[in-house]
């Protein structure tokens, strides 16, 4: 017949047991601290899901490439559909062959994969194809709108003209140019037709 | 230093202002916002400044000044509403509401032509509008008429 003894008796090993597996599960699933599967990631690897070596990013319409995206690396966030990327050249063709190429640089980027824009970073320099170079510390280019906008400071030059000021919308679908403070233009020899 | 007919076209042209924006085309850039254009000893001050290339981009083929315009080369200036400045020519050509002032003396009319190599302003009327010249003689507040 079962005793209260024997009845307590029984109850604790149950739990005994019950102790025991759970350790044992445990032990399974975490490993110690400091033991790491693999070589110490670092902090942007282990946020960036994936990094890539050199990637090439278009946008083209009606057959023709609008623009051009090329990093030497790129480490692709998905939670924030972003991509961070080094060593950049971004160059973007207007509508209007006549109207030139425009190829900025820069060391660093991120393109949003969800509204097509890229914020370059780092000190950017731009070159058009008919000898207008531009330099800024960051830019921001739209990509659905064809526009390259700053806030920072911005120096233009070619042979004619130097002009610097604070603020600049380049629209490259029709090259107008809008420099919005703080505006000094030197236009040299001032020679005319 | 007054400048020479040949050295002035050749001077570089510094232009600030607020704002700019060009088309793109290249063939227009518009300063606005208290803008001051200088070349050599001619400055123009004015509210807008329009700048016209020519065949060859960032060649200034003309400025238009507008808004308040005030032009000063040495002890000369002249002030109107709006003036057209050639640089080939060496000429600014002031319009709507035109004067002009060397010193003490003054002149209006409907269109002042201000000569930038030759130290020569034309002053022109119109039917609307004569030319009124106000000189003031040299030394002037002595009274010739009376005895002291």
């Amino acid at each position: 017949m079962l005793t209260a003894g024997k009845i307590r008796l029984l109850l604790a090993l149950a739990i005994v047991a019950a102790v025991v597996s759970l350790i044992v599960m445990s032990m399974k699933k975490f490993p110690t601290h400091g033991q790491s599967p693999s070589a110490v990631a670092t902090d942007g690897e282990r946020q960036a899901e994936l990094t890539l070596r050199g990637i090439r990013v278009n946008e083209s319409s009606n057959g023709s490439t609008r623009w051009l995206l090329i990093a030497e690396k790129a480490e692709y966030d998905t939670k924030r559909s972003q991509v961070k990327l080094a060593d950049v050249r971004l160059s973007v063709v207007p509508v209007d062959a006549k109207l030139g190429e425009l190829v900025l640089t820069s060391p660093t980027a991120t393109y949003n994969t969800g509204t097509k824009d890229v914020n370059l970073a780092g000190g950017v320099k731009a070159r058009s194809s008919k000898g207008m170079e531009f330099t800024t510390r960051s830019v921001r280019f739209i990509g659905s709108h064809g526009v390259v906008t700053t806030v920072d400071p911005v120096r233009f030059t070619d042979d004619l003209l130097t002009l610097e000021g604070n603020g600049m919308e380049f629209n490259v679908a029709t090259s107008a140019l809008k420099v919005t403070s703080d505006v000094t233009a030197t236009y040299r020899g001032g020679k005319s037709q | 230093a007054v400048v020479s007919p040949a050295q002035r076209s050749d001077l570089p042209i510094q232009i600030k202002s607020n704002e700019l924006s060009s088309d793109g085309a290249g063939k227009v850039a518009t300063f606005s916002g208290s803008v001051v254009a200088r070349q050599g000893d001619v400055t123009i001050f004015c509210d807008r400044l329009v700048v016209h290339y020519g065949a060859k981009e960032r060649d200034i083929s003309k400025v238009e000044a507008q808004g308040n315009v005030r032009i000063v080369q040495g002890n000369r200036q002249g002030l109107a509403g709006r003036a057209l400045f050639d640089n080939q020519a060496g000429t600014i050509v002031l319009e709507d509401n035109p004067r002009i002032s060397q010193g003490s003396d003054t002149i209006t009319g409907k269109v002042i032509t201000f000569y930038l190599n030759e130290q020569k302003s034309v002053v022109t009327g119109g039917t609307d509008r004569r030319v009124e010249a106000e000189i003031k003689p040299k030394g002037a507040g002595i009274d010739v008429g009376t005895k002291p």
